[in-house]
C-alpha cells in the first residue's frame, strides 16, 4: 500500500477515535497529542533551526493563561480562543526576539530559560491573572459537557497534525532549505544571501505560537489553571525526552518518542521516580548508541523506501 | 547599618552563587559543553554529606574533603564512561546526554533519600560571629566567601600557571594536536569533570549548611549557575566570581525591598546585561 493511503487511513482512524473510546482513553489520547504538538514545535526550533530552547514551558503557560484571560474578558468562545492564544504567544515571542536574538547558543538558551521564569513570576504576582491561586475557566458554561472530552481531543488532534503538516511543508519549501543551510554552515549560508535573523525569527515565532496553542488546548479541559501547573518545568523535561528519544530533527520523531514516553509512563506508573529514572537512562542510551533516536533507527531498518518516515 | 548587613549577606550569598558557577564555567571553558547535570552534582554533594554524617559522626573539617573526593570520583567516572563518548563538533549530544543524566540522578536521589527537605547542622558554626562589636558578622557566611575566593585563586593558578593547566588549555584549544604529544585527551577531560563535580559538591555542602535542600533543588541551582557565568561573561574564571557577587547582591537587596519577588530581579538583571553588554560584565567578545 502506498504511504499516502496509509497516512489517510491513520488520520481518519484518529478523527473517529472519540466514537469508540471511553473517557479515560480519550483523555490520555489528548494528552499524547498535546505532547506530540509541543515536541513538534520544539523540534522545529531545535532540530531544524539549531536553536536550543529550555524555556518553552514559559510559552505553554502563556498559551494556557491566554485562553483563560481572553475568554473571561472578551466574548470569545473557548475554541476560538485557542488560535488567539497562539497569536498572543507569537506576539510575545516577536517582542522578546530582539533581546534573545542578540545571543547565540548558551546565551540564547539561558535567556530563554530566564524569560520563562519571568513569565511565571509575573503571572504569579499579578492580580489580573489571578495570582498564585490561579483562575477558573469563566467560559466553562458555554461548553457542551457531553462533548467536552471529544472536542478537547479533536482540538489536540488538530494542533498536533497541524504542527506536523506545517513542519513538513516548511521543510520542503525554500524557507526550510535556508533554515537547514543556516544550521549546517552559517557563514556559507550568509554568503549566498540567506538572512540569518529573519529566518530564525520566523521559525522562533512559529515554534512559540504552536507551543502556545498546544498549551491552551492542554488546559481547556482542566477548567482551572494555576501558575505552578502552567509553568511547570516538567513540560520542558517531557518535550526534550520525547524529541531526543524519537529522533531530533526528524518529523516522525515526536510521534515515536511520544509513543515510547507514554508506554514507559503507563507501565511504570507505580513509581513516578523509577519511571523518570528509566526515561533518563533511555535518553542517555539513545545519545550513546543511536543519536538519530527511534526515527533514525527505523530509517536504517526500512532503508529509504518509505519517504514518509524520513525527513523531507 | 542595615545596609551594611544587606551588603554583607549579598556578597556572601554571591560567593556561594559564584561557586555554583565555577565548575560549570570550567567545563564550558575547557570542553565547550553545557553540563545540564551540574545542578544535580551540587545537590548530590549535599546528599553525600547527609549520608556520611548519618553513618558516622565525622567533624566538618573531615566531611568537606571526604565529600569533595567522593564527588571527584563521580565526575571522573561520568566523564570517562558517558560524556567522552559523545564529544564532537555538535554541542547538542553532550547537552542532551547530561540532561538525561540529570533526570536519572535527581530521581535516584529521591528513591534513596526520599523527597523531604534536609539540611546539614553546622553545629557551633551556625551562631559563631566574628568582627568588631559594632558590626559582628556570621563566621559561616564569611568563611564561605573566603573559601570561594581561595578556590577561584587556586583554580586560576592551577589552569594558568602549572604544567597540568598548560595541558588542559592545550587540550581545549586543539584536542587532536595534543594527542601527538602523548596527551590522553579523554583523561584530561575526565579530570576536569572531576574537579568541576568536586567544586559543585563543595558548593552543595555549603548550601545545605545555610538552607534546606531536596532532590529537586538542582534545577534552580543550575539556573543560578548559568546566570552567574552569563552575567560575569564566558571565557574567564574571575568573571564568574564577579557574576556571582552581582547576582547575590541583587537577590538580597530585592528581597529586602520586595520580599515576594523571589529571583525576579536577578532574572531581569540578566536580561538587562545581555541587552547592554552581551559578552557579560567581564567577558571577552565572542564571535559566535
Amino acid at each position: 500500500m502506498r504511504p499516502g493511503i496509509l497516512l489517510a487511513v491513520a488520520v481518519v482512524a484518529l478523527v473517529l477515535l472519540p466514537f469508540g473510546a471511553d473517557r479515560g482513553m480519550l483523555f490520555l489520547a489528548s494528552e499524547i497529542l498535546v505532547v506530540v504538538a509541543l515536541s513538534q514545535a520544539w523540534n522545529l526550533l531545535a532540530g531544524y533551526g539549531g536553536l536550543l530552547s529550555p524555556g518553552h514551558h514559559g510559552f505553554v503557560g502563556i498559551g494556557g493563561y491566554a485562553l483563560y484571560v481572553l475568554t473571561r474578558d472578551l466574548p470569545v468562545h473557548p475554541y476560538m480562543a485557542i488560535p488567539l492564544a497562539g497569536i498572543v504567544t507569537a506576539v510575545l515571542g516577536f517582542l522578546l526576539a530582539p533581546i534573545l536574538f542578540r545571543l547565540r547558543e548558551v546565551y540564547f538558551a539561558v535567556g530563554m530559560w530566564v524569560a520563562a521564569e519571568i513569565f511565571r513570576i509575573v503571572v504569579m504576582r499579578w492580580d489580573y491573572t489571578g495570582g498564585a491561586a490561579g483562575l477558573p475557566l469563566a467560559a466553562a458554561r458555554s461548553l457542551n459537557r457531553e462533548w467536552m472530552g471529544a472536542s478537547a481531543y479533536w482540538l489536540a488532534l488538530a494542533v498536533a497534525l497541524g504542527a506536523t503538516a506545517l513542519v513538513w511543508a516548511l521543510m520542503r519549501s525554500n524557507f526550510g532549505l535556508r533554515l537547514r543551510a543556516l544550521k549546517d554552515d552559517e557563514l556559507a549560508a550568509r554568503s549566498i544571501g540567506v538572512a540569518p535573523h529573519r529566518v530564525r525569527l520566523a521559525v522562533f515565532v512559529l515554534s512559540v505560537a504552536l507551543t502556545g496553542m498546544a498549551g491552551a488546548v492542554s488546559f481547556l479541559s482542566a477548567l482551572f489553571i494555576t501558575p505552578v501547573a502552567a509553568f511547570d518545568i516538567n513540560w520542558m523535561v517531557t518535550i526534550v525526552f520525547v524529541t531526543i528519544i524519537g529522533g531530533i530533527g526528524r518529523i516522525s520523531g515526536p510521534f515515536l518518542g511520544a509513543a515510547l514516553y507514554f508506554v514507559l509512563r503507563e507501565t511504570l506508573a507505580f513509581s513516578s521516580s523509577w519511571y523518570l529514572v528509566a526515561l533518563g537512562a533511555t535518553a542517555v542510551l539513545v545519545m550513546l548508541v543511536m543519536p538519530g533516536g527511534l526515527a533514525g533507527a527505523l530509517d536504517r531498518l526500512l532503508s529509504r523506501k518509505s519517504t514518509m518516515e524520513t525527513q523531507p | 547599618m542595615i545596609w551594611f548587613e544587606t551588603l554583607f549577606s549579598g556578597l556572601t550569598l554571591g560567593g556561594l552563587y559564584a561557586l555554583f558557577g565555577l565548575g560549570l564555567s570550567l567545563i564550558f571553558g575547557v570542553m565547550k559543553i553545557a553540563n545540564i547535570a551540574h545542578g544535580e552534582l551540587v545537590i548530590a554533594g549535599a546528599f553525600l554529606a547527609f549520608a556520611v554524617v548519618d553513618l558516622l559522626p565525622v567533624p566538618l573539617w573531615l566531611l568537606l574533603p571526604l565529600v569533595t573526593m567522593g564527588m571527584f570520583a563521580v565526575g571522573y567516572a561520568l566523564q570517562s564512561a558517558l560524556v567522552n563518548r559523545v564529544l564532537g563538533d555538535d554541542p547538542l549530544p553532550p547537552l542532551l546526554l547530561t540532561f538525561g543524566i540529570s533526570i536519572v540522578a535527581q530521581n535516584l536521589l529521591v528513591e534513596i533519600f526520599g523527597a523531604d527537605n534536609r539540611a546539614l547542622d553546622p553545629g557551633w558554626l551556625a551562631t559563631a560571629r566574628i568582627g568588631p562589636v559594632w558590626f559582628p558578622v556570621g563566621l559561616l557566611p564569611l568563611g564561605t566567601l573566603i573559601l570561594t575566593v581561595v578556590l577561584f585563586g587556586v583554580l586560576h593558578l592551577g589552569i594558568g600557571h602549572t604544567r597540568w593547566g598548560r595541558i588542559v588549555r592545550a587540550t581545549s584549544d586543539d584536542p587532536a594536536l595534543v594527542g601527538l604529544f602523548g596527551v590522553k585527551r579523554r583523561r584530561v577531560f575526565a579530570v576536569v569533570m572531576g574537579v568541576s563535580a568536586a567544586l559543585a559538591a563543595l558548593a552543595g555542602v555549603l548550601l545545605a549548611m545555610r538552607s534546606s535542600v531536596t532532590p529537586f533543588s538542582g534545577v534552580e541551582r543550575l539556573l543560578i549557575a548559568f546566570e552567574v557565568i552569563v552575567i560575569g561573561g564566558l571565557g574567564s574564571i574571575w568573571a564568574s566570581l564577579l557574576g556571582g557577587l552581582a547576582l547575590g547582591l541583587v537577590h538580597v537587596i530585592s528581597f529586602r525591598l520586595d520580599p515576594a519577588s523571589g529571583l525576579l530581579y536577578g532574572h531581569i538583571l540578566l536580561l538587562v546585561i545581555l541587552l547592554i553588554r552581551p559578552e557579560g560584565l567581564a567577558g571577552r567578545k565572542v564571535t559566535r
